[in-house]
């Protein structure tokens, strides 16, 4: 368990180490920041002391060992856009994305995994290949596009909901959280729903492939013939085994809600770190650009170690690599 | 779609909808109003960039020396009066008794404390013509010049008077959280890309403002934006979308506000012997060809189709309330659309099987400027100009057209003078390259006459008005016949409101809650 | 492979219902892609041939619409059914073009690292591992901000973070091909490498590959399109499917809901038929991965 963990820790910081590189690197095919921050008359004077201020007039190499230098003493870099550092600038906005983040998760889960459940337990019947259709086209929609829909039906057409923004906050512990206020919760209605849709159909989908390979195993026949009533096996054996795969791919899907919810920011115009992303791509912010993604990379790893320490929990059979 | 439709959630839903309208409404005695802009603030201290929603913040936190009004004139600010003392050195008597939001009074010296620190800062360019300045006693500056320079208050407009006691107390870049100036709103609170919610400073020297909180919300989506107003969640916005017009209008309780900007949209031709994107000699060297571009392009059916009818064509490079517009002189009516007469100078030159070139342009910068650059490769291949289109953000656009990279033949952007005065953009887009330090660095067509150099060297070394109105006036008249560059249109600025917003849009696009009410 | 060919497998196609459906769909879109230039009036890419007076139309059937215009245009006077029909050919070709690269070079890598094992194996893993940190989406989108918009910019964008599944599918399916009798058999029989990786291991990997890649191709139009929709996609002088719900998506409260809402359709009934025609192959090819 110690070695695994150790390994994990290295292969993160491989990870985190990499991204820098591929990002500093790749950012080098970008526009100049500077020209994004200095007005366009500027003459060549005013444009080298923006390059002094910013620390990009020297090459991209010193840039990267300076970057590496100050990530050692703690020190993200700062954002050449806002001249804030870069961590504290996502971290403001990390609990508004986890929020919608979470509530998909929650929202997907809570409905895929019985309907996976009904639809793998009965697989012949109408109700479970109306459910198994649904799912498919779930996967088959652009996410935008739903939101799109969303917002003109529920925001504008009917009036019900707000198109945009956060809403009411309380501040718990320095993070300000939308959930606990009741204008909080409409506001994240249509951002979650549109996040989850993708999610709800895959979940679905594992849950009833995890729930028809159980049905067909030894253990559930055998518990069948001992006169165990159907629901019982099912719900009892099945489940539990059924949902080892939904475990492993939770994970997979955490991070793929992280990185649609840039898209959904963008629509509903909620204030979270993905939306900073999308303004500092377009920007050519490269500090931000970094410890965005090493950030996104740090939870993706930290997450798919917990799911394999779950995984040996849930299944005694497997243990640790 | 997984959405709840029971009635029971329904109802609670529409509840909910309505609480958060009634929130808006409830304190009647405490004046309040929501603006939606277009994206949230950058900066909040006035020296360390510019875009327009910090600009919109910046004039409500902190005063200028000269105040701008929302048709371009000029007045006095923070400065009561300024005189000449000689050529290049300016007298400024400031205000008597204004206060900080912190209490404390503005002295001379935080104004020389100012200057210092711009002269420092990304945002240098502010203060490019002031040599320095200097406190005379508590309440004068005097203002040095370079060179005699008659649009220096013009340029005061845009300089914002900080604490020099805050900004030391604070640091440079906590500045940036911690705004404090004289202005009518002091700020109450910032969440990022969220919400700045401003509260009126009941002592600003003009008077306490009638809106007593003001809060700014970034919503950058256009078609969000146009939501935002009609279901109640902002007042105003700004950059309604051009074909959002038509519904607000129509729909109940909202008004739509037009004002032409200040931003031209042009097109920079390159008149080099030779070009970046075009094979072998140019052929916009030829005046004959740049006439016949000018000629080709349809900019009514521009305005009309592309911009629903919220541009307003350019007769000139500057709008007509600058020095330098020449009254009675309009380029569309010199080089009128004409498919037939843009064939035949072709024709003339020796191009009638025309040629291609590439049109740089952005795509997220002005007002439909991915649909206008599409709309003119269509008109151009009318005339056999075969255009490329190579669209970029606005990340990558300013840094590829930089005139030392020299990759462009045909660049589409938009330049708008706040100042007033169109000395500022001839000087760096038509002055010859590399001739003069601050000069012809934008000059991105390679365009140089002698007569132009000499005559914006002769404005900008006078201290008179008039006398630099006429040089300027002159280029004006040349630049005009040579065609370096087409003006193509200003954009409108469009804002919507709801009804009982007392609004009226400023020339410069910085809204400003002091000159707005809401009411009762 | 052969199993794609085995009487069986047609036999359960024809009465699988929602194969057939998918079946069907792909069919439609099959000769919109081949012949579709062929069916509509309007070239949308020739913009010298758009008239700006005929911009927003309605669809036809709605007061305003144009008989010329079934389903409408667009800003610049495009008909939207003709974008459509141009936009899918884009998608499709992306989508199509993304995936055989990906494959290519994933199923190669996949070979190289199973079959050569060592230090091979090791490098070409912990790349994988470290691009499997981070969603596909997240890295085309960096990449693409990186490189500007262009179609061919898409294709490598796409096939960047596309090769991976590949790479490891093969491996996995090669190591268990390779620890068996007739691989051993081969090597001993002295069988140069390059012809055991041809006869031997590239048919009995292929299945799981084909599934794999028939589901990707549904994946990487809806990446593009999303790339699109945020403006670092495909150039606007040739708008994919996405791109055109993006310029439909700024005009969409004015009441022009026809820009977007039509090519909407049009990606959804298109990846539906993709995933619908996966779906069927994925029960069919291994029914352990159900």
């Amino acid at each position: 368990m110690l070695g695994y963990t150790i390994k994990r820790l290295l292969q993160m910081l491989l990870v985190l180490w990499a991204v820098s590189v591929i990002v500093f690197a790749m950012m080098t095919f970008t526009g100049d920041p500077v020209f994004m921050v200095i007005p366009i008359d500027s003459t060549q004077a005013e444009i080298d002391q923006a390059r002094r201020i910013l620390g990009l007039d020297r090459g991209i190499l010193a840039q990267y060992g300076i970057f590496l230098a100050n990530l050692l003493q703690g020190d993200f870099g700062t954002s050449y856009v806002f001249r804030q550092p870069a961590m504290d600038l996502i971290l403001e906005r990390l609990p508004a994305t986890m929020e919608i983040v979470v509530l998909a998760m929650l929202l997907a889960a809570t409905v895929a995994i019985p309907l996976g459940v009904y639809a793998g337990a009965n697989p012949g019947r109408v109700s479970s290949r109306a459910i198994m259709s649904g799912s498919l086209l779930g996967i088959s929609l652009p996410g935008f596009w739903v939101g799109m829909m969303l917002i003109y039906f529920f925001a504008v057409r009917w009036g019900w909901l707000p198109s945009s923004g956060r809403g009411d906050t309380v501040e718990v512990a320095g993070m300000r959280l939308s959930f606990l206020t009741v204008d909080g919760w409409a506001h994240l209605i249509l951002p979650s729903v549109t996040l989850s849709l993708a999610t709800l159909a895959i979940l679905l989908r594992i849950t009833r492939a995890g729930m028809m390979e159980v049905t067909r195993q030894d253990f559930m026949k055998f518990a069948r013939a001992k006169g165990v009533s159907r629901r019982d096996v099912l719900f009892r054996h099945g489940l539990r085994n059924a949902l080892i795969p939904v475990v492993t791919i939770f994970g997979l899907q955490l991070g793929d809600l992280i990185a649609f919810a840039t898209i959904t920011e963008t629509i509903f115009a909620w204030p979270g770190m993905g939306k900073l992303l999308i303004d500092s791509i377009y920007r050519a912010d490269r500090p931000v650009i970094v410890v965005y993604l090493m950030l996104v990379a740090l939870i993706f790893v930290v997450i798919n170690f917990l799911v394999d320490i779950v995984y040996t929990l849930i299944d005694p059979r497997i243990s640790v690599r | 779609m997984s959405f709840p439709r029971s009635p029971r959630t329904r109802a609670l839903l529409c509840g909910v909808a309505l609480a958060v309208l009634g929130a808006g409404a409830a304190s009647a005695q405490d004046k309040a109003l929501t603006i939606g802009l277009t994206s949230d603030a950058v900066h909040l201290d006035p020296q360390a960039g510019e875009e327009l929603s910090s600009n919109i913040l910046y004039y409500h936190l902190y005063d200028p020396l000269v105040r701008r009004d929302a048709a371009l004139d000029f007045g006095p600010g923070l400065a009561e009066s300024w005189e000449l003392k000689d050529d290049t050195t300016w007298v400024f008597h400031l205000r008597e008794g204004v206060l900080f939001h912190d209490g404390s009074t503005l002295k001379a010296s935080d104004v020389v404390f100012t200057i210092d620190r711009l002269k420092e800062s990304l945002m240098a360019n502010l203060g490019a013509n002031i040599v320095a300045a200097k406190a005379v006693d508590d309440l004068t500056v005097e203002i040095t010049t370079p060179f005699p320079y008659a649009a220096l208050p013009n340029d005061l407009a845009a300089v914002l008077i900080l604490s020099e006691a805050h900004v030391t107390a604070v640091g440079d870049d906590a500045l940036d959280l911690e705004p404090m100036g004289t202005g009518p709103y002091r700020l109450g609170e910032w969440i990022k890309e969220d919400h700045i919610t401003l509260e009126a400073n009941p002592d600003y020297y003009m008077g306490a403002p009638e809106i007593d909180e003001v809060t700014f919300r970034p919503i950058t989506n256009p078609a969000t934006r146009t939501a935002a107003l009609l279901t109640g969640e902002v007042d105003v916005v700004q950059d309604l979308a051009v074909r959002d017009v038509e519904r607000v209008r129509r729909e109940e309780g909202f008004e739509v506000f037009t004002r032409p900007s200040l931003l031209n949209l042009v097109l920079a031709l390159d008149v080099r012997e030779t070009s970046p994107t075009i094979e072998g000699p140019n052929p916009m060297v030829d005046r004959r060809v740049r006439q016949a571009i000018a000629q080709a392009i349809d900019v009514d059916t521009l305005s009309t189709v592309v911009m629903n009818g919220l541009s307003t064509p350019s007769a000139q490079f500057v709008p007509d309330s600058h020095i330098g517009f020449v009254e009675g002189m309009d380029f569309h009516q010199m080089y009128p659309f004409d498919i037939e007469a843009a064939e035949t100078l072709m024709e003339e030159a020796g191009y009638a099987d025309g040629f291609a070139m590439t049109l740089d342009a952005t795509n997220n910068r002005y007002v439909n400027d991915a649909q206008i650059a599409q709309a003119l490769a269509s008109m151009l291949a009318k005339i056999d100009i075969d255009l490329e289109l190579n669209l970029m953000p606005k990340s990558n656009f300013f840094g590829y057209i930089r005139v030392p990279a020299d990759q462009s033949s045909f660049i589409m952007s938009g330049w708008d003078v706040p100042s007033g005065d169109a000395g500022s953009m001839y000087g760096v887009m038509f002055y010859s390259r590399d001739k003069k330090e601050g000069y012809g660095q934008v000059n991105r067509g390679g365009y140089s006459s002698g007569a132009v150099d000499d005559l914006i060297d002769k404005a900008d070394s006078t201290a008179v008005v008039e006398e630099r109105d006429g040089f300027l006036q002159d280029v004006t008249k040349i630049l005009l016949e040579d065609i370096p560059m087409i003006p193509v249109h200003y954009e409108q600025d469009v804002y919507g409101a709801r009804d009982g917003v007392v609004f009226e849009p400023r020339t410069d696009k910085f809204l400003w809650a002091y000159d707005m009410d809401v009411a009762e | 492979m052969t199993a794609v060919l085995s009487s069986e497998f047609v036999h359960n196609w024809t009465r699988n219902a929602s194969a057939l459906a998918g079946t069907a769909i792909l069919i439609v879109f099959a000769v919109v892609v081949a012949f579709g230039p062929m069916l509509v009036a309007q070239d949308p890419y020739d913009i010298a041939s758009l008239e700006l007076m005929d911009s927003y139309k309605p669809p036809a059937w709605l007061d305003g619409g144009d008989a010329r215009y079934l389903l409408g245009t667009d800003g610049q006077g495009r008909d939207v059914l003709a974008s459509i029909v141009y936009g899918t050919r884009v998608s499709v070709f992306i989508g199509l073009a993304a995936m055989l690269a990906s494959c290519l070079i994933g199923t190669t890598l996949g070979l190289l690292a199973g079959f050569h094992g060592g230090w091979l194996d090791a490098v070409i893993m912990r790349v994988a591992d470290v691009q499997l940190s981070f969603p596909s989406m997240l890295i085309a989108l960096f990449l693409m901000s990186a490189f500007g918009t262009g179609i061919d910019k898409v294709l490598i964008a796409l096939t960047a973070v596309g090769w991976v599944v590949y790479a490891r599918t093969v491996r996995g399916s090669t190591l268990s091909e390779v620890s068996k009798e007739y691989v051993q058999a081969a090597r001993v029989a002295g069988l140069r490498d390059g012809k055991i990786i041809r006869r031997h291991l590239l048919p009995n990997v292929l299945t799981p590959v084909i599934v794999v890649a028939t589901v990707q191709v549904g994946v990487f139009i809806l990446i593009e399109a999303s790339l699109s929709f945020l403006g670092v996609g495909v150039p606007i002088t040739q708008p994919s499917l996405g791109l055109l719900i993006k310029n439909g998506f700024d005009v969409l409260f004015s009441g022009l809901w026809w820009t977007s809402v039509f090519p909407g359709l049009v990606i959804m009934a298109l990846v539906f038929g993709i995933n619908l025609f996966g779906d069927f192959l994925r029960d069919e090819l291994n029914p352990r991965l159900r």
